[in-house]
């Protein structure tokens, strides 16, 4: 309830302010944004950094455990870790927001059509999106990659695609509800074409569930392409994602476990930084949608 | 009661269908031609041609689709690229592995999951209860293959507790026990941790209910009015949530079959990937998908038999 407060101060404040109060409020969120943060503007600046190259082998220097020269230890090819995890982090986090990004975009589109037109078009959009919820995400992602190929761009496709359904539900929901509030009756009788009244009077108003759902989706997307990078689905070596870089420390727990537990130690601070904001961000706008991530986990 | 399982039954029929046709669509429309994708670079003209007439990709795409529904109502799949057998056959081999796997990871997830979520709602906002959520918070951010290689590495490699790879001796209960400690660990800690969030929140919904406080009014003890009071209404939605959790399950259960090199239907898709046998890969994934929709089906009625508030 505070933080619903906060937000709707929004109008009197500048949203830099909102922003700034709303994470003083919750330390976690806080947290979350600041790795965040951290995490995107690292992922950008990381050509410019002083980090050895994440592809130069060093077959001698194989194996070897972190060191000041190398933070994060060395893999069986001599490849420094650290570098490896940062230049991954880059590939990771453009695929979790792009694909959220492009998925949440065709989602909403279908779903206010599908809430607003109703009709043939909604029972067309609704079934397909039946279909497509009961694949489980992981099995869907992976048998289009399989199909397709295995690319960035397909794993971005692969993870829109189980994107797409998720938003459409949500929003068509919304709009059916919005459909019927007296301002669209009024912007009705004010002589508004259709097209009008979706852009300027439906869609702003279902912004905040799809905030939420974005906010806890990227982590889902991340989780899913580090988990198509494991199974040798994703995007292929020699190029570093998170979830590959695990996959190739898997064989050598034994005598060099700093490769897969670096890697996946940042991606559990990523997933939950992403998670954190999320929460919060849910709690402030919409306590309905308490149960979403719950069961869009997969 | 007939009449609501003869409907429900009913419509998901046309799931079916459409989950059957998005999956021959994806493997027949791989970019390429599958016969050169499945025989490699150096493949003979005659190699690809009689490859291509066995699988029927001389015909028209929606003849090969009428071919394949056809077919596969008479339980049909094709056959497997690489061992020759029927798909069907092939994927029903290591079933009973994953089925296991599946089992034991509900079982310990429920067995983690309900009483921690109990306890944290009982002693809400002790720093117990703050406890536990930072825990379950940190565990939805750990992604399941990488609990399982965490768990491999503590309790295999450095303790050699268990075995690292594959599901034991089939004949011998006690060793297929013991190979499927830690994977379904991996599965069950992961859901857990769900479980626990639920438990906790159906908890706190039901413990302020009217019910509860008549029980308590009364003089019941306390034990008495969690458990057979409060914990029996809220176990209802925790049973439908468990059957929506059947897609991330088997989602889990491949990639913990990855880690284990587990005998398992997981494995089995991931390998049929690499070996480009399309049509064990098509096979594979619609028993998969079907599965999960057979599970949610089967919780939706289980649910309307245990709530007898939902007038059948």
């Amino acid at each position: 309830m505070k933080n619903l407060e906060i937000l709707k101060q929004k109008r009197k404040r500048g949203i830099g302010k909102v922003i700034f109060r709303f994470l003083k409020q919750n330390p976690l969120a806080l947290f979350g944004a600041v790795v965040i943060v951290i995490s995107i503007l690292t992922a950008v600046l990381v050509p410019f950094l002083p980090l050895h190259d994440p592809l130069h082998q060093n077959l001698p220097n194989r194996l070897k455990p972190p060191s000041a020269e190398h933070l994060f230890g060395t893999d069986n090819f001599g490849r420094d870790v650290l570098s490896r995890v940062v230049w991954g982090g880059r590939v990771s986090l453009l695929v979790g927001i792009f694909s959220v990004a492009i998925g949440s975009l065709i989602g909403v589109t279908l779903g206010v059509i599908s809430g607003f037109f109703g009709k043939l078009v909604d029972t067309v959009i609704m079934r397909i999106t039946d279909i497509l919820l009961s694949f489980p995400a992981l099995l869907l992602a992976m048998a289009i990659c399989a199909a397709l190929g295995s690319n960035l761009y397909n794993v971005i496709i692969a993870i829109s695609i189980v994107t797409v359904p998720r938003f459409s539900r949500l929003v068509r929901g919304t709009t059916l509800s919005i459909k019927e509030a007296d301002f669209i009756e009024a912007a009705r009788a004010l002589g508004q074409s259709r097209w009008k009244i979706i852009v300027f009077h439906v869609l702003p108003n279902t912004f905040s569930p799809i905030l939420v759902l974005a906010t806890l989706w990227i982590p889902q997307a991340i989780i899913t392409e580090a988990s198509l990078s494991f199974l040798g689905l994703g995007i292929m070596p020699p190029t570093p994602t998170w979830g590959s870089i695990i996959n190739e420390g898997k064989s050598y727990l034994m005598n060099a476990p700093w490769i897969s537990i670096s890697s996946g130690v940042v991606i559990i601070l990523a997933v939950m930084a992403f998670n954190f904001v999320g929460d919060a961000v849910r709690d402030a706008f919409d306590p309905r949608l308490k149960g979403e991530r719950e069961v869009g986990r997969g | 009661m007939g009449r609501y399982l003869f409907k429900t039954i009913l419509a998901v029929i046309p799931t079916l269908f459409g989950v059957v046709t998005i999956v021959f669509f994806l493997i027949h429309l791989t970019p390429g031609d599958p016969a050169l994708a499945i025989l490699g670079p150096h493949a003979t003209a005659d190699s690809i041609r009689e490859l291509r007439l066995s699988l029927d990709l001389d015909q028209p795409l929606y003849l090969q689709y009428f071919k394949f529904m056809r077919n596969l109502m008479q339980g049909d799949m094709g056959r497997s690229l690489v061992t020759g057998q029927p798909v069907l056959l092939e994927t029903l081999r290591p079933l009973p592995y994953t089925i296991q796997l599946a089992v034991a990871g509900v079982l310990i997830s429920l067995i983690l999951g309900i009483p921690i979520g109990v306890v944290s709602a009982v002693r809400r906002n002790t720093f117990l209860d703050y406890f536990m959520r930072a825990a379950s918070i940190s565990g939805i951010s750990i992604p399941v293959f990488f609990l399982a290689i965490l768990i491999l590495w503590v309790f295999s490699y450095h303790l050699g507790w268990f075995p690292i790879i594959g599901v034991g001796d089939t004949t011998n209960w006690r060793s297929l026990l013991h190979h499927l400690i830690l994977p379904a660990s991996a599965i069950g800690i992961s859901m857990a941790v769900l479980i626990m969030r639920l438990t906790r929140s159906c908890m706190l919904e039901v413990l302020s209910q009217d019910y509860v406080r008549t029980a308590r009014a009364k003089g019941l003890a306390e034990k008495s009015v969690i458990l057979s009071h409060a914990l029996k209404n809220a176990l209802l939605p925790i049973v439908t949530v468990v059957g929506l959790y059947m897609g991330q399950l088997l989602g889990g259960a491949i990639l913990t079959e990855t880690v284990f090199a587990r005998m398992g239907v997981g494995k089995l898709l991931m390998d049929a990937i690499f070996a480009r046998d399309y049509p064990q890969v098509q096979g594979t994934v619609l028993i998969f998908a079907c599965a999960v929709i057979f599970v949610n089906l089967t919780v939706d009625i289980i649910y309307r038999f245990l709530d007898p508030r939902i007038k059948l």
